[in-house]
């Protein structure tokens, strides 16, 4: 009896060794992009969690599902922690994504404990400058640019441009530094101003036209002030977006990784 | 006791097979294993396999095509590179790839010269928009085995460039509306005759009444929906014209390719 026990643990041992996970032959599958080979590739290997999850990880990476790839990675901190060249790998490319899923992966994966090179550091700066600004930092010649104007839209307060704009149209803009939408701004809204005040003087104030005209002017004038209020925000994004699509771009050179 | 372990161990080391869903995939990766771990002689040779089993096993035309790229048809063995190449051609046809169709369609002619009917159509048909020169001189060679074909090719070939287009946009702009009266339009034509007279009439009572900047705002607001707005939908119209007579001619020429392909079946073939 204990000869046949024997017999089928060592068996049942023999089979699970030879499925250990052959990561040349993965690299293979990647390199051909073999979604349907990989995935079933992993699901029938028997190993420990934490390998399924590092390759698993490295699978959703690679097709795509950046939210899965986020909740292998969180269980696989362990084996992603003996690879600083896949975690710079990720972290390039979650400099330009989603502002969640990059919050999730720098701010909850990547934590201290991952930092582990000066490549890493830089790369958890350079997002997290967009948490937190600070006014001097150090950063490469090419991205002080893009992070200035990014900085400098982090100062600008939208309630300020709408009040701005109720009280002259248009200066909200020219308080973000877009003087051609001021101008346009104040064109469009005193014209239906003047336009009003003139149907009113040569029709009076009763007649359809002139109640057409003012209706223009308010509606107008409103736009004028949400859209200054919001454009700060639209402002703000598009300053984020380009500093880190920028930033993306420069360490996608500078710090060549790969998946494998 | 035995028995129960030795069935528990066919069950251990066979359960991929039991479970029907996963037995694609598993074989998909088993001969994926076999490719990797091949010598340069036979590795294409397995490839083909694979394609061969995803054919079989009904894969998509994308799954399959994308296969196709990796085989590399020059180290095939001739006996399995003409059916190969004949297949690619077809498969690459059939997902759309026309540029890949017709690569692979040139390499399998010049290995075989073949003069059948479905091998000249298969080269016509890739060749449509890549090169004039082949298409012609296989379209002659198809008449001369059908006559089916010169009705096809006509229809293929025929002007669907409508009349007077310009002369109904250029209309649009002289008389706004009478574009789309001419493109049978007759609704649409009318409201916007309707419109730009009555943005002529209000501007003209504005500037009766000195009310200059009303007018000068007004009417650059009224005309600018009205009149270049009528024009645009006479432009959208005429395309949407042109686009109805394109559908009709490619419905006619997937109808008249069809009873082709029914009398001149064009069939994957053995690879083994």
């Amino acid at each position: 009896m204990s000869i046949r026990l024997t017999v089928f643990f060592v068996v049942f041992s023999i089979q699970s060794l030879f499925s250990q996970i052959d990561n040349t032959f993965l690299k293979h599958l990647s390199d051909n992009n073999l979604k349907i080979e990989y995935f079933s590739y992993l699901q029938n290997t028997t190993c420990s969690n934490d390998t399924l999850d590092f390759y698993f990880s490295k699978y959703h990476f690679q097709f795509g599902d950046d939210s899965s790839f986020l909740v292998h990675a969180a269980r696989a901190k362990k084996l992603l922690k003996q690879d600083t060249s896949l975690l710079i790998h990720y972290s390039k490319h979650f400099l330009n994504k989603e502002t969640q899923q990059s919050n999730e992966w720098f701010n909850s994966i990547l934590d201290t404990s991952l930092l582990l090179n000066d490549q890493l550091k830089q790369l958890h700066l350079v997002y997290n400058l967009t948490q937190y600004p600070l006014e001097t930092v150090e950063l490469p010649l090419q991205l002080q640019k893009d992070y200035q104007l990014y900085y400098r839209a982090t100062k600008k307060k939208p309630i300020v441009a709408g009040l701005f704009s109720a009280i002259i149209p248009g200066t909200g803009l020219l308080y973000l530094n877009k003087p051609r939408a001021f101008a346009s701004n104040l064109a469009i809204v005193g014209g239906f101003g003047y336009q009003t005040y003139e149907s009113s003087r040569i029709f009076g104030w009763q007649h359809p036209l002139t109640i057409i005209n003012a209706a223009f002017f308010s509606g107008f004038y409103l736009v004028n002030v949400i859209g200054s209020y919001l454009e700060v925000k639209k402002n703000l994004r598009e300053r984020q977006k380009q500093y880190l699509i920028h930033a993306s771009t420069y360490y996608a050179d500078t710090y060549p990784s790969s998946l494998y | 006791m035995l028995q129960r372990i030795t069935l528990i161990l066919i069950l251990h080391l066979c359960i991929n097979q039991v479970f029907g869903q996963q037995q694609y995939a598993v074989n998909l990766l088993g001969f994926e294993e076999r490719i990797f771990r091949a010598n340069k002689d036979t590795v294409d040779v397995i490839k083909l396999e694979k394609i061969n089993y995803m054919i079989n096993a009904d894969s998509t035309k994308g799954q399959i095509v994308s296969e196709l790229k990796r085989v590399n048809y020059s180290s095939l063995p001739d006996s399995l590179r003409v059916n190969a190449l004949w297949n690619a051609a077809l498969i690459a046809y059939l997902n759309k790839e026309i540029d890949l169709s017709f690569l692979y369609w040139s390499k399998y002619n010049t290995l075989t010269n073949d003069t059948s009917t479905q091998s000249i159509l298969l080269g016509y048909l890739t060749s449509e928009n890549l090169n004039k020169t082949i298409n012609r001189s296989l379209y002659a060679k198809l008449i001369s085995c059908d006559s089916q074909f010169v009705q096809f090719d006509n229809e293929l070939h025929k002007s669907i460039e409508l009349k007077g287009n310009t002369f109904k946009k250029v209309s649009s702009l002289l008389l706004p509306g009478s574009g789309l009266l001419i493109n049978g339009n007759i609704g649409k034509g009318l409201l916007s005759m309707g419109l730009n007279t009555g943005t002529f009439f209000f501007v003209r009572f504005l500037i009766s009444n000195n009310a200059w900047v009303n007018s000068v705002l007004w009417g650059s607001n009224l005309i600018g929906k009205f009149y270049l707005g009528g024009y645009r939908l006479t432009v959208k119209e005429i395309d949407n014209k042109q686009g109805r007579k394109q559908k009709m001619r490619a419905e006619t020429s997937a109808h008249l390719l069809t009873s082709i392909l029914d009398k001149y079946p064009l069939s994957l073939r053995l690879v083994y």
